[in-house]
């Protein structure tokens, strides 16, 4: 799979990235009426869904090794699967911010720098995978790393949304581990048969567009 | 140069740096980046008072985080700051307000050059007695509303005392923003301004709410080398 403590090291929500300022959609799923007993549904959906499409994204972007071209392509296949335009923004902003860190965590990986000079989107999961094989992270352990990141985001959200234990939080993903580990396989087999899944989770991103114009929002999404 | 203003909820940040715009602009070309608590109230407010063109304020959302935003992961921010300086190539100063927080909330030194620390007479004269970081080594200590001491039991020279206690020589200001407060901090910035210009600016990294300490105390009243 590639170095596990580079992998932890990109997982660790203290390693800095700006994803503490997003919920991953919960914000406005509470907001719509998400009770604190539902996120593990929500959780599990976003798993089965948007997860697995961007952890695939992710998985591909390792495949595509130092071939800008094949980078930029993948740009646009995150595009094409992300209709919401405040999705999009904040998938580029936190693509922008992972390659920040990604260059100074690996600062002679010359593909972080061309990607970022290149790229005029950066969404998320193609900077994930870009750091993460510069890291020398496989791409089925990019696409746990992708994973883990989008169900510890919406997690902790709920601990600042919701009544909600911090324990009961990180159990919601403990019970979803099984699920986590087979999806990244998942994930990373459709990247190596250049098969992209185009899942999506239709309320989710249609509630973005009024979340990001909500002027009481918490999370920038 | 890059200016971080911190401190308590409440204390005067945003009002200081509408002033200080107001102030700034003049001669020099000033952007801001707010972190508010509820995404663009901060933003909003500095937007209303028409100091600056709308262009040049720019909203960071810190999910309930505001104290990560300026030290912990400062990506967002950092952000935010080259992307108001692709913008305006001629930018000079860039205020960032922190999104108001405890008294162990204080900037990093990758996202601030210099920081200012607002407290104020309001909160209470026994606050700079208390120290933490944002007291104990910010660049400069800001103690606001001091035209509300007496309606409001403070005794500014308490607090002043206080801040000496721990700051040492380290400049503290008392100033009323409704008195015109505003141009002693612009005096201040101007002065970091020149030091920055001329390379010889160093930022101090306030570091942890550790125990204070003189050690690196010159006896001079503003940080920068000699």
């Amino acid at each position: 799979m590639g170095p596990s403590a580079i992998a932890l090291l990109l997982a660790d929500a203290r390693t800095p990235t700006g994803a503490y300022a997003h919920s991953a959609g919960l914000e406005a799923a509470v907001q719509h009426g998400l009770r604190p007993a539902e996120v593990p549904a929500f959780l599990a959906g976003r798993l089965a869904t948007v997860a697995l499409t961007e952890a695939s994204l992710t998985a591909a972007a390792v495949l595509a090794g130092d071939e800008l071209d094949a980078l930029l392509h993948l740009d646009a296949e995150a595009l094409a699967r992300c209709p919401s335009g405040a999705l999009r923004q904040a998938a580029s902003t936190l693509g922008r911010s992972l390659l920040r860190t990604g260059a100074q965590l690996f600062p002679t990986a010359p593909t972080i720098a061309a990607y970022r000079a290149a790229s005029a989107h950066t969404p998320r999961p193609v900077a994930l995978g870009v750091v993460a094989r510069a890291g020398g992270l496989g791409p089925e352990h990019a696409a746990l790393v992708a994973l883990h990141d989008d169900l510890s985001g919406v997690a902790a959200a709920a601990v600042k949304l919701l009544p909600v234990d911090a324990g009961d939080a990180a159990a919601w993903i403990a019970a979803l581990a099984p699920q986590l580990e087979a999806t990244a396989a998942r994930a990373a087999a459709a990247a190596l048969r250049d098969d992209l899944p185009s899942l999506s989770a239709p309320l989710i991103e249609r509630r973005s567009l009024r979340h990001h114009a909500d002027p009481g929002r918490l999370f920038a999404s | 140069m890059r200016v971080g203003i911190g401190g308590p909820v409440g204390t005067g940040k945003s009002s200081l740096i509408a002033a200080l715009c107001g102030l700034l602009t003049a001669d020099h070309e000033v952007a801001v980046v707010t972190n508010d608590i509820y995404t663009t109230e901060d933003a909003e407010f500095l937007r209303s008072t028409g100091v600056l063109p709308v262009d040049r304020i720019s909203a960071v959302q810190t999910g309930c985080c505001p104290h990560t935003a300026i030290r912990d992961d400062v990506t967002a921010n950092l952000e935010a700051v080259e992307e108001l300086e692709r913008l305006h190539t001629t930018l000079e100063l860039v205020f960032v307000e922190s999104g108001g927080d405890n008294l162990t909330a204080v900037f990093g030194p990758a996202l601030a050059d210099v920081q200012i620390f607002v407290l104020d007479c309001a909160g209470g004269d026994d606050v700079p007695r208390k120290g933490g970081p944002g007291i104990t080594r910010s660049d400069l200590l800001v103690i606001n509303k001091t035209d509300l001491a007496p309606y409001v039991g403070a005794d500014v020279d308490v607090m002043l005392a206080g801040a000496r206690t721990h700051r040492g020589d380290l400049p503290v200001l008392p100033i009323s923003l409704r008195q015109g407060g505003a141009e002693q901090v612009a005096a201040w910035i101007r002065h970091q301004l020149v030091h920055h210009r001329e390379g010889t600016l160093t930022t101090v990294d306030v570091g942890p709410p550790v125990p204070h300490s003189h050690a690196d105390d010159d006896g001079h009243a503003h940080a920068h080398t000699h």
